[in-house]
């Protein structure tokens, strides 16, 4: 493996040997033992997921996990899914585009509306050109 | 030592309306689903409707899920996925509309300890992230955060191997670049 190659291997692998594919870690390994230049690129690399990790950090979850189990399982709003997503779905059919007008019409006039109506209209259209990636 | 159940048991168990398994499910993958949120849509609130909504959705859809098809934690980021997808769609069209500045006002939901940190490392990295493109920040969220292995990650965003990697390989030369520009600058 070449430094090149090895770039390449860093970018789509990432900077943690424990997570390069198996097949090509043991040439990736005897590269970075050998060549500065490859230490030096593997700790760039490794730079940058520690980052991606920071960006992701998260605080406590409090009792989020606790809410959870009791929408799901025993509270009544699970039956009516109280979720933004859930709400749009009940409402996306008898909103329709009257919804989006109204939010149109809501953003023109600086109306305070409320903020799960202002979720289910960007649902309703949203999911009109909703795809996967 | 009693062996630990795995996901497959403690989803079918779930499916079977066990409440202890889904419990046992939420807590073994919540905070991760909660970081790979965060990492997209860059709002600590946001974050958890997302994560609360990914597992009503498991609770929910537990008995359509069937093992060996594809990895419970594959099935799992592929909700979160297309969650933190509608998330961001809903945003833009409510900034298209100017309808933001008046949630925001209604939700001022700033992580303090985000907003302290404004000037430092962590604000750069949240928004370097996010200015990444969306399948390059979703490929490398799960990569990095989620801990899914490339073919794992072409099964979450249903694109080949390949194509995850020419997504990482994108992702993390723009990170990398950028951080490489700001060492000069400074």
């Amino acid at each position: 493996m070449d430094r090149d190659q090895f770039e390449q291997f860093l970018l789509a692998h990432g900077g943690d040997p424990d997570r390069w594919p198996h097949g090509r870690r043991d040439a990736a390994l005897a590269l970075v033992a050998t060549d500065d230049e490859a230490r030096r690129m593997a700790a760039a690399i490794g730079h940058v997921d520690r980052s991606v990790q920071a960006a992701a950090a998260v605080g406590p979850a409090g009792d989020l996990a606790a809410r959870i189990l009791a929408i799901a399982t025993g509270d009544e709003r699970a039956i009516f899914d109280v979720t933004p997503a859930g709400i749009a779905g009940v409402l996306a059919g008898s909103l329709g585009l009257a919804g989006i007008g109204y939010a149109v019409t809501a953003a023109v006039a600086g109306l305070i509306v409320p903020a799960a109506l202002l979720d289910t209209v960007a649902t309703v259209v949203a999911s009109g050109v909703a795809g996967g990636f | 030592m009693p062996r630990e159940d795995t996901d497959d048991e403690l989803l079918r168990a779930a499916a079977g309306g066990s409440e202890r398994a889904f419990g046992l499910l939420v807590s073994r993958h919540l905070d991760r689903v909660r970081r790979v949120a965060q990492g997209y849509v860059a709002n600590a609130a946001d974050a958890d409707d997302i994560a609360q909504d990914v597992f009503l959705a498991v609770w929910r859809n537990a008995a359509r899920w069937e093992a060996g098809e594809a990895r419970f934690s594959t099935w799992l980021f592929r909700v979160t996925a297309n969650r933190c997808i509608d998330h961001m769609r809903r945003r833009r069209l409510k900034s298209w509309v100017g309808l933001d500045k008046v949630e925001a006002v209604m939700a001022n939901d700033d992580d303090p300890e985000r907003t302290l940190s404004g000037r430092g490392e962590l604000a750069l990295a949240a928004a370097a992230v996010k200015a990444l493109p969306d399948r390059q920040r979703m490929a490398l969220l799960l990569s990095v955060v989620a801990g899914l292995a490339n073919p794992e990650i072409a099964q979450t965003m249903q694109i080949s191997t390949g194509a995850v990697e020419q997504l990482l390989v994108r992702a993390r030369r723009t990170l990398r670049d950028q951080a490489t520009g700001r060492e000069r600058a400074e």
